[in-house]
C-alpha cells in the first residue's frame, strides 16, 4: 500500500494546506495513504449574534475511511455538525450528528438541506465576500483548517 | 439542490466559487502544490468531479402546479412592521409564501436564497411572505431585523403562538422543536414547501424544498401575464411574449403605444385598474414612484388628464384622490375621467410640485352596459330566503367554498338601506371564459375587509338544479343570461354573455362607481371601497 502511493513518504509532515478558491487539503497521519480534499468552501452571509451554516465536498483521497466529528470557527462561538432531514410527514428538521463518514476514494457533498456545519454565535456580520477560517476535525486526518468564503446564496 | 454553479448564480463572484467547474483535478493538483511550497512536497490522488453536482435537468414548472385551483388559506398575522397582514395585503400581485424561522441556518435561507434569485429574474412585483413557526422567539422585532438583510418585496410575519398554529394548519403546514440542549437552545423542524399564490388570491402551484429558481420564475411569469401586478415595474405591466390574454382582457398590453411620444417623464406611472371605460366617467387606479422608483406617499396633490391624438388634452385635468388602504404600504391614486372613445389614449400625471409622468392606457367600448356614474339598475336579486335555503339554485361554486354571506342581501335591499354594495357576476361551473369563477374567488377576500359593504354574488345564466348537479339552460356558446343579469346590460354583440365575470361597485346612493370585466384585481374593487367608504382617503 505505501509503496503504491509514494507520495506518502513525502507527506510526513505534518501541515495544513489552504489552497485558492476555497479548496484544502489535509496531510494524513501515515498510514492513511493519501489526502482529503477541501472543495467549494462557503459560509451563508449572516448577521453578527444569529448562527449560519457552512457548507463544502470532500473528497476522501485516503485509503480508508474517514469521519468529520466536530469543527470549530473563530467568528463562531460554536460550531457543530449537522444535518437536514425530512420525515415521513415531510418536516424538515435538522439534528445534531456524531459524525459524517467519508469513505475512502469518494466525495461527500456538505450542502444546503443535508449536512452542514452550524456555526452558532456569530461575532461579527459575514458578508458575501468575506472570507470564515474553519477547523474541521476527522478523526484519522485530524484537525483541518480551511478558509470559506461568505456567500449569500 | 446541491447544485453549486447554480447556487452562484446571484451571488457577487465570490473567491471561492465552485472549482470543480472551472478546474480540473490536475488544477487542483497545481493549487495545493503552489500553497505547499513552504513546507514541503507533496502528492495527491486525483480528484474527480463528484457525482452529486452533476445538473439536472429543469423540471417542468406544471409539474408544481396544484391540479385543482383553490383559494389560499387563510392567514392574519403581523409584519414587521407591526402592521396587521392577511393574504388581501398581497391581493393583485403574485405571492411567494413560505413558513421559517429566523433561527434556521440551513433550509430557510437556502430557500430565501433561490427565492430571491427568482426575484432578481421577475423584478419587484411580486410579494414574498415569510411566516414564521417559531412564536417563542420570533417576534415582530426579530423579523424586523431579519427582515433588514432581504428585499422590500418580503413580508416577515409573526403571531400568538396559537395564531401561527392555525394559520400554519390551514396551509398543511406542520412543525415541531427539534434538537434541544440544556442551554434552551432548540430548532425547529418544518414544512418547507414554497407556495405559489397568484394575483386573485388563488393557491396555484408549490416547490419542494430546494426547488431550483428557474422553475418558481418561470411559474410567476406566467402569473404576471396572466394579471400584471399594480405597482413598481417601471411604467408598462410585464406580458410575457407569447402569452394568451383572454379576449374580454383589457390589460393594456405592451404594443399599446401611447398616441404621441411621451414628455419627459420624472414620475413613474403604473396603471392598477384592469378595466377603463370609453364614454362615460371611469375610474382609472394608479400608482405613482418617482425617479428611482420609489413609491410616493400622497402628500404632494396630482391631477391627471388622458391625451389623445396631436397631444390635445380631451379634457380639464382631474384631480387624483390619494388612497392608503387599510394594511397597505403603497399608496394609490383614484381619478374619474372622461375619455372620449374606445381605444388607446396616453394618461399623464401632473404633480403639483412640477413633475410629470404619463402611462398608455386603453379605453374599452361600454356597450349596453350599465354605465360608471348611473344609477344601477335596481334589481331584486335573489337571496337564500328567496329560495327556501337551497343554495345550488343561487350559486354553482362547490359546496366547501361557498360563503353564505355572498346571499344574504339582495342588492334592491342594500341599495333601500344605503349600503354600498359590489355586485360580482360570475359563474364557478359555467366557464364560458378563463376569468370565470376567479372573481367569486377574489371577492372572499374583501368580505372580511369591508364589514360595513354587501357583497353579492349573483350567476348570471339560467340554469336548472335537477337532482344535485345545475344543468344549464342553452349551451355554453351562447349561453342564456337570467333576468337578473340581463338589467345590467350584457348580451349585444360588444359584450355578449360569454364575455364574464363582472363586477360592479356601488355605492350608499346607488350609483354605479366602478365596473370591471374579464380578470379583475382585488385593488380595483378595494380601492373604489376606500374611496367611498373614505377609509384610508389621504386627499388630493
Amino acid at each position: 500500500m505505501l509503496k503504491r502511493t509514494g507520495a506518502l513518504t513525502l507527506a510526513l509532515v505534518v501541515m495544513t494546506l489552504v489552497a485558492a478558491c476555497g479548496g484544502s487539503t489535509s496531510t494524513p497521519p501515515s498510514g492513511a495513504g493519501g489526502f482529503l480534499v477541501l472543495k467549494n468552501v462557503w459560509v451563508r452571509s449572516a448577521a453578527s449574534g444569529g448562527m449560519t451554516a457552512a457548507y463544502f465536498d470532500i473528497t476522501n483521497g485516503q485509503l480508508v475511511d474517514d469521519e468529520l466529528t466536530a469543527a470549530t470557527s473563530p467568528v463562531a462561538t460554536s460550531a457543530g455538525v449537522h444535518e437536514t432531514t425530512t420525515d415521513a410527514s415531510g418536516m424538515m428538521g435538522m439534528h445534531e450528528v456524531s459524525g459524517v463518514v467519508i469513505k475512502a476514494g469518494q466525495t461527500q457533498s456538505f450542502a444546503p438541506g443535508g449536512y452542514h456545519v452550524m456555526l452558532i454565535g456569530l461575532n461579527k456580520d459575514l458578508k458575501a465576500g468575506d472570507t470564515v477560517e474553519l477547523q474541521l476535525t476527522f478523526k484519522v486526518s485530524g484537525t483541518i483548517k480551511s478558509t470559506a468564503t461568505v456567500r449569500d446564496n | 439542490m446541491t447544485e453549486p454553479a447554480s447556487r452562484s448564480a446571484s451571488a457577487p463572484a465570490p473567491a471561492g466559487a465552485p472549482l470543480g467547474r472551472r478546474a480540473t483535478a490536475l488544477g487542483v493538483v497545481a493549487l495545493v502544490a503552489m500553497a505547499a511550497v513552504a513546507v514541503g512536497l507533496i502528492a495527491i490522488v486525483a480528484v474527480g468531479d463528484r457525482g452529486t453536482a452533476g445538473a439536472s435537468p429543469t423540471p417542468d414548472p406544471k409539474s408544481f402546479a396544484y391540479a385543482e385551483v383553490k383559494p389560499a388559506p387563510p392567514l392574519a398575522l403581523t409584519d414587521q412592521d407591526g402592521n396587521p397582514f392577511t393574504m388581501a395585503t398581497v391581493a393583485g400581485r403574485p405571492t411567494l409564501l413560505f413558513f421559517g424561522y429566523t433561527h434556521c441556518p440551513d433550509v430557510c435561507p437556502t430557500t430565501v436564497g433561490n427565492v430571491n434569485q427568482v426575484l432578481e429574474a421577475v423584478g419587484s412585483g411580486p410579494r414574498v411572505v415569510f411566516v414564521s413557526i417559531d412564536p417563542e422567539r420570533d417576534d415582530v422585532a426579530a423579523m424586523s431585523t431579519y427582515m433588514k438583510y432581504l428585499p422590500d418585496a418580503y413580508y416577515g410575519l409573526s403571531g400568538t403562538p396559537s395564531d401561527v398554529n392555525r394559520y400554519a394548519t390551514g396551509w398543511g403546514v406542520q412543525y415541531a422543536k427539534t434538537d434541544q440542549h440544556a442551554d434552551g437552545s432548540y430548532a425547529m423542524a418544518h414544512t418547507a414547501d414554497v407556495f405559489l399564490v397568484d394575483a386573485q388570491g388563488m393557491l396555484r402551484a408549490h416547490f419542494p424544498f430546494g426547488t431550483q429558481p428557474p422553475p418558481i420564475t418561470e411559474a410567476i411569469r406566467a402569473l404576471l401575464a396572466e394579471t400584471p401586478p399594480p405597482v413598481d415595474p417601471p411604467a408598462t405591466p410585464t406580458l410575457e411574449p407569447g402569452a394568451t390574454a383572454t379576449p374580454v382582457v383589457p390589460t393594456p398590453a405592451p404594443t399599446t403605444a401611447p398616441l404621441t411620444a411621451a414628455p419627459a417623464a420624472d414620475l413613474r406611472v403604473t396603471v392598477v385598474s384592469t378595466s377603463i371605460w370609453a364614454g362615460a366617467t371611469t375610474p382609472v387606479i394608479i400608482t405613482l414612484g418617482d425617479a428611482n422608483g420609489q413609491p410616493l406617499d400622497g402628500t404632494v396633490p396630482m391631477g391627471v388628464r388622458i391625451i389623445g391624438a396631436n397631444e390635445t388634452a380631451t379634457g380639464p385635468d382631474v384631480t387624483a384622490t390619494a388612497i392608503l388602504p387599510m394594511g397597505e404600504r403603497i399608496v394609490s391614486y383614484v381619478a374619474y375621467v372622461t375619455i372620449p372613445a374606445a381605444g388607446p389614449w396616453r394618461l399623464d400625471v401632473i404633480g403639483a410640485d412640477g413633475t410629470r409622468g404619463s402611462a398608455p392606457i386603453t379605453a374599452l367600448d361600454q356597450g349596453a352596459t350599465a354605465k360608471v356614474g348611473d344609477l344601477a339598475p335596481d334589481v331584486d336579486t335573489p337571496t337564500l330566503s328567496d329560495v327556501g335555503g337551497n343554495i345550488k339554485v343561487l350559486t354553482t361554486v362547490v359546496d366547501a367554498q361557498v360563503d353564505e354571506r355572498l346571499y344574504s342581501t339582495s342588492i334592491a335591499d342594500a341599495r333601500a338601506a344605503g349600503r354600498p354594495y359590489v355586485l360580482v357576476i360570475d359563474s364557478n361551473r359555467f366557464r364560458v371564459s378563463p376569468a370565470c369563477g376567479r372573481a367569486i374567488t377574489m371577492i372572499k377576500y374583501l368580505l372580511d375587509r369591508w364589514p360595513a359593504v354587501t357583497f353579492t354574488h349573483l350567476e348570471p345564466f339560467d340554469y336548472q338544479v335537477i337532482t344535485e348537479e345545475p344543468v344549464l339552460s342553452g349551451s355554453l356558446t351562447d349561453p342564456p343570461l337570467n333576468q337578473w343579469t340581463k338589467p345590467f346590460g350584457m348580451g349585444d354583440a360588444t359584450w355578449p354573455a360569454t364575455a364574464m365575470p363582472w363586477i360592479f361597485v356601488v355605492d350608499g346612493q346607488g350609483v354605479i362607481r366602478a365596473k370591471y370585466t374579464g380578470i379583475i384585481g382585488s385593488a380595483d374593487v378595494d380601492l373604489i371601497l376606500s374611496l367611498i367608504t373614505g377609509n384610508g382617503v389621504l386627499g388630493g
